[in-house]
């Protein structure tokens, strides 16, 4: 199975740097790995082994996600989501049931085929907006909140499928469920809260002692909620999202996210990997008519009602339109729902082979959608009668004032003319006093717990391993005046300056003289080494003190 | 719906978690309690399920062997020691190794499980030892890197092994000419992967990562592909699947390959490394009455017989009592690749469970019990029992009024700079041959520990004018200033213990990151147009 394994990793990876080189977001190549694999080829098939390795990598992308997002963050989000997200989901649900029964399914499937195409993939629209950095954009945000409320709905209508599974019957015992699912989600959501405002922070302090109890800890927090979620009936995704939400309140989620991204790429691969290898193309030939139009119907129809519905929620026009065409996509649920219902004997079993499919293309055609939303929003903006669709509205310009004023508020967040200190030790307690007394903005860079050794007078901590140019991103280092480490690896000193060159000037602790010539070489402004500054002081402190001996 | 590894694994990462918050809280290597949580997740009903471990297992093996790979970088050893390493490495193998096989032969095992016992008596912890070494920031004293020299020796002597034994065990069918037919194309196979990863290494990844520079994810994607792609590669040539990560592993050990795929590294050494100790619990079943006296004699063979081997292989070798008893006694513990080995013989049969139990216990336990051996007291009252001769590189030492330097290191060589370019008579001192060789042309040199009293005297320390204790251990540059009295010693130091502790005595703690950090302001002032603050701010270390 390892073997098995191995090949679809390699077929993965070899897709997506090729998707990559030409410029396509680099799940295309995942997905294309799979599809030549599994339906082309024929040589692998899933297994345990890959479907855990995809559910975990969905834990993880959400885990991810969650660790993004501060409380206050997440309240914002709300209003508008849940408002334009129950609209959009009312209308598509009613519009693809209409479709679907109108090409011939009866009216049972054709429900479940307006429930699938309803949801969005929250994967596929994550993965692809973060890369870009558009998750934390105002579009991005309202996307998120949109597939966070979907997602909400997604757990209500399993909770109803499971139940009609079970023999309960009527609409009292489908609102029993719902209501269930509903109190759950809260509790779990109260749960993450109250620990990250009561618990987390104590334990975190304690546990960063050792790096690998600092991590797993974190692991071991993100399953805890996932089994609690599945336990509860809910879904591995909501756990996983609350987790991460739980740890975005700590100083340390930022370095968590860059540790978790590994193992992340490595997981969601195997997820897009499956998505590709499960597809059976028979059914495209069965049901062409179908697929094509529920497909046709997510991607332009989707978006469409996002583009008249998200302005009157009180996103501004340009966004609105950036927000609606990330959201073109149909999800992974919409299959993970209808294998639910054949295995149930609901439907048939080719009925949900298509949804896959739908989604699959829908996936395709929405990645580089996904990747280049803000020029296609812009060249939409052109047309006509997009614009007057999302005409602005006083309520609108409203909020993009608000965004305007956050967007200075991050103005101000960036700091000017100060000096990163990379690395904490005494040297570096030492550099940070001398500039704290001269009024100087210092800007701590360390991955190092810091041991309660807080750092007085820094304006900003930064946790994270330097070798990331994000940290150095997030501690401005280009609008610093200088960067300097005391840090003792000469490995990691010239990474530095290879990022530093031609932005800030930058110096660096060097432990002996070829090293620090060798740096001074390369472009560093200077280079200082502790062991020949202490001897210099110490010789001219011994000479002092034998002149005035042989003076006496 | 949920699929059972999801399952499995969260039981398994729950045990991880316990076992490394059991570690931080005592603060030692939380290696043992892994396997010794995963033992106990056995005995829970329903804690984990066994048929998905398997795999998971072997997934876990190759990222421990990629992570093995990745430490071993070959540009980090100075080319001259290398077959200094390898002799060291090759005699303690062969003599713990052999009396192993010994024991093992002679409680009934057969040749191919008696080897499997060689294995995991013969072999250290690269793992354990880097981390107890890190954490006493000790990793560039001579018995560290000494320590890891020897390992990684051993790391690449397992991999062979890895490689042989298969073909080891087919070998007892086959003809003496087919056997030798067999071992020369699986030492073929290794010699390929191992020009190709050469190949990798010094000519294809720097470029690739160089050009994949700015994005962590086509990094992170180029490392994995590398991993699985050489395991598929050494699947092809015939050797074991996991081969091909530690080989994937070398290929990115250089600068700067090593430098882009750290953080992948980490994660995944963080995420698979405790998973896989744990599942390896989980197969450990208790080992009976009977089996005791094995367990006992392999036990007493790892953590004392080894160590001793060590040690006066490489007194024999020139190093001097001190260090060789330290990276004796440093690598006192089973490796984590001889763990791997005996699960490979689990899966094809050639290693019995109750066998595999009393291998992997013998290697969980000394694993728990290494990082408490007290080390610094032995090989101190090893340093005393048996002195060892003092050499002197040079024509005539100093009497009075010189300069003594005890340790070589940087501080050292620039206090020795600096005295000679006044015109002032000193004596270096220092253990570390390479740091004499590199010493004894421009300075007088002596050879030994500087805080011995028969080195003292043979410096003529009594004598001196000024004596500076600037060893790599604080301990010792006191146990200096205890033997030679108040006044005229400089004594380097660390905590504020220490610091304390040299006043007391009437030495002069040097404690020097105020005039590093003084250093730094005064570049600054030029390069970043940062004003400059006139005062120091810490004349001694605070507290912890």
């Amino acid at each position: 199975m390892v073997f098995d394994l191995s090949v679809m990793v390699v077929a993965a990876v070899a897709g997506g740097l090729l998707a990559r080189t030409v410029r396509l977001p680099s799940i295309l190549g995942f997905i294309a790995g799979g599809l030549l694999l599994g339906p082309t080829l024929n040589v692998v098939h899933s297994d345990v082994l890959l479907e855990g390795s995809a559910e975990l990598g969905v834990a993880f992308l959400l885990f991810f996600v969650g660790l993004e997002l501060s409380i206050g963050e997440v309240r914002s989000l709300g209003r508008t989501a849940l408002i334009a997200g129950s609209l959009q989901m009312g209308a598509t649900f009613a519009l693809g049931t209409g479709i679907a029964y109108a090409l011939g399914l009866p009216l049972g499937p054709a429900l479940l085929a307006g429930t699938a195409v309803t949801f969005s993939s929250t994967v596929v629209t994550v993965k692809l907006l973060s890369e870009t950095g558009g998750l934390s954009a105002t579009f991005g945000r309202a996307a998120l909140g949109i597939l966070l409320v979907q997602d909400l709905a997604v757990m209500l209508v399993l909770a109803v499928v499971t139940g009609l599974a079970g023999g309960a019957s009527g609409p009292l015992a489908a609102s029993l469920e719902v209501g269930e699912a509903l109190l759950e989600i809260l509790a779990l959501l109260a749960v993450t809260l109250l620990s990250a405002r009561y618990v987390l922070p104590r334990f975190f302090r304690w546990a960063t002692w050792s790096e690998e109890a600092f991590f797993l800890s974190s692991i071991g927090w993100l399953f805890l909620f996932v089994v609690g979620a599945i336990w509860l009936g809910l879904t591995l995704e909501a756990g996983a999202f609350l987790a991460g939400v739980g740890l975005a309140q700590l100083p340390y989620s930022q370095e968590l996210r860059r540790r978790v991204g590994p193992l992340l790429t490595f997981f969601l691969a195997l997820f897009f990997l499956r998505t590709g290898l499960e597809v059976d193309f028979a059914f495209l030939r069965e049901q062409w008519p179908l697929i094509t139009a529920l497909a046709v119907f997510s991607f332009f129809g989707k978006p469409l009602l996002l583009a008249a519905i998200l302005p009157r929620a009180g996103l501004p026009g340009r966004d609105a339109v950036r927000a609606a065409v990330s959201l073109g996509t149909v999800s992974e649920f919409g299959f993970i729902l209808a294998a639910l219902a054949a295995s149930l004997g609901l439907v048939e079993a080719s009925l949900a082979g298509a949804l896959t499919l739908v989604a699959l293309i829908t996936m395709v055609a929405g990645s580089p959608v996904l990747a280049w939303n803000g020029p296609i929003a812009d060249r939409l903006l052109r047309i006509g009668a997009v614009e007057r669709l999302v005409a602005e509205r006083g309520k609108g310009r409203e909020r993009e004032e608000k965004g305007k004023e956050k967007k200075e508020a991050e103005e101000e967040a960036r700091m000017k003319d100060h000096v990163v200190l990379v690395g904490w030790n005494p040297i570096a307690e030492d550099v940070l006093e001398r500039l704290v007394r001269q009024g100087i903005a210092v800007a701590l860079v360390t991955s190092q717990p810091l041991h309660g050794h807080e750092p007085a007078g820094c304006e900003r901590v930064v946790y994270g391993n330097p070798d990331h140019p994000e940290v150095l991103e997030e501690a401005c280092f280009r609008e610093a005046r200088i960067v300097v480490s005391t840090l003792p690896e000469p490995g990691l000193n010239r990474h530095m300056l290879e990022i530093c060159r031609d932005v800030t000037p930058f110096a660096a602790r060097a432990e002996t003289r070829e090293l620090a010539r060798g740096l001074e070489f390369a472009g560093a402004a200077f280079a200082v080494v502790p062991t020949r500054v202490a001897a210099e002081a110490l010789l001219a402190r011994t000479e002092a003190a034998d002149q005035e001996g042989s003076g006496a | 719906m949920t699929n059972e590894l999801v399952l499995s694994m969260a039981a398994l990462v729950a045990a991880a978690v316990t076992a490394a918050l059991v570690a931080r809280a005592f603060r030692v290597p939380a290696v043992p309690f892994y396997i010794l949580a995963g033992y106990g997740l056995a005995h829970v009903p329903q804690g984990a399920r066994t048929d998905t471990l398997g795999d998971l297992l072997l997934l876990c093996i190759a990222f421990l062997l990629f992570v093995g790979g990745l430490a071993l970088n070959p540009s980090r050893f100075p080319r001259d020691r290398v077959p200094l390493y390898i002799a060291l490495a090759l005699v303690e193998v062969a003599v713990v190794g052999g009396l192993a096989f010994a024991l093992t032969t002679f409680a009934g095992w057969s040749l191919l499980e008696s080897l499997y016992g060689a294995f995991a008596a013969a072999f250290s912890s690269t793992l354990l030892v880097t981390s107890v070494l890190a954490a006493q920031h000790r990793l560039g004293h001579l018995a560290g890197r000494l320590s890891l020299g020897l390992l990684l020796v051993q790391d690449a002597l397992a991999i062979l092994l890895i490689a042989l034994v298969p073909v080891l065990q087919d070998a007892a069918a086959l003809t003496p000419a087919g056997a030798a037919l067999a071992h020369g194309r699986t030492l073929g196979a290794v010699a390929l992967m191992a020009a190709l990863t050469w190949v990798l290494m010094r000519w294809v990844l720097p470029r690739m990562l160089q050009a994949l520079h700015r994005d962590p994810e086509d990094r992170t994607l180029v490392a994995i592909g590398l991993v699985f792609l050489s395991l598929l590669g050494a699947a092809t040539l015939g050797l074991p699947v996991v081969m091909g990560p530690f080989f994937a592993g070398v290929a990115l050990s250089p600068y700067p390959a090593n430098l882009h795929v750290r953080s992948f590294a980490r994660s995944v050494r963080q995420f698979f490394v405790p998973l896989f100790f744990v599942t390896l619990g989980i197969f450990l079943s208790p080992l009976t009455a009977a089996d005791l006296p094995l367990f006992a004699g392999l036990l007493l063979l790892v953590i004392v017989v080894k160590p001793l081997v060590l040690a006066v292989t490489a007194a024999l070798a020139g190093f001097t009592t001190r260090t060789s008893t330290e990276t004796g006694l440093l690598s006192a513990q089973g490796s984590e690749f001889a763990l791997a080995l005996a699960l490979a013989g689990l899966a094809d049969g050639t290693l019995s469970l109750p066998h595999l139990a009393i291998l992997g216990t013998v290697i969980a336990v000394s694993m728990a019990l290494s990082p408490f051996l007290p080390v610094d007291r032995l090989s101190g009252i090893a340093s005393r029992t048996f002195p060892r001769p003092v050499q002197v590189h040079a024509d005539r030492l100093p009497e009075r009024g010189h300069v003594v330097i005890l340790g070589g290191g940087g501080l050292g060589r620039a206090l020795a700079e600096g005295y000679r370019a006044r015109g002032r008579p000193l004596v270096v001192v220092d253990h570390d041959i390479q740091v004499v060789e590199a010493l004894r042309d421009e300075f007088p040199v002596l050879r030994g520990e500087g805080a011995h009293p028969s080195v003292l005297a043979r410096a003529h320390a009594g004598g001196a004018a000024r004596v500076y204790a600037v060893m790599g251990k604080a301990e010792e540059n006191l146990e200096v200033v205890r033997a030679l009295g108040p006044g005229r010693v400089v004594a380097r130091v660390r905590t504020p213990e220490e610091h304390a502790e040299a006043e007391r005595l009437g030495a002069e703690p040097l404690y020097y990151p105020s005039v590093v950090g003084e250093a730094f302001l005064e570049g600054m002032e030029e390069a970043g147009d940062v004003p400059r603050a006139p005062e120091g701010a810490r004349e001694r270390p605070r507290e912890d």
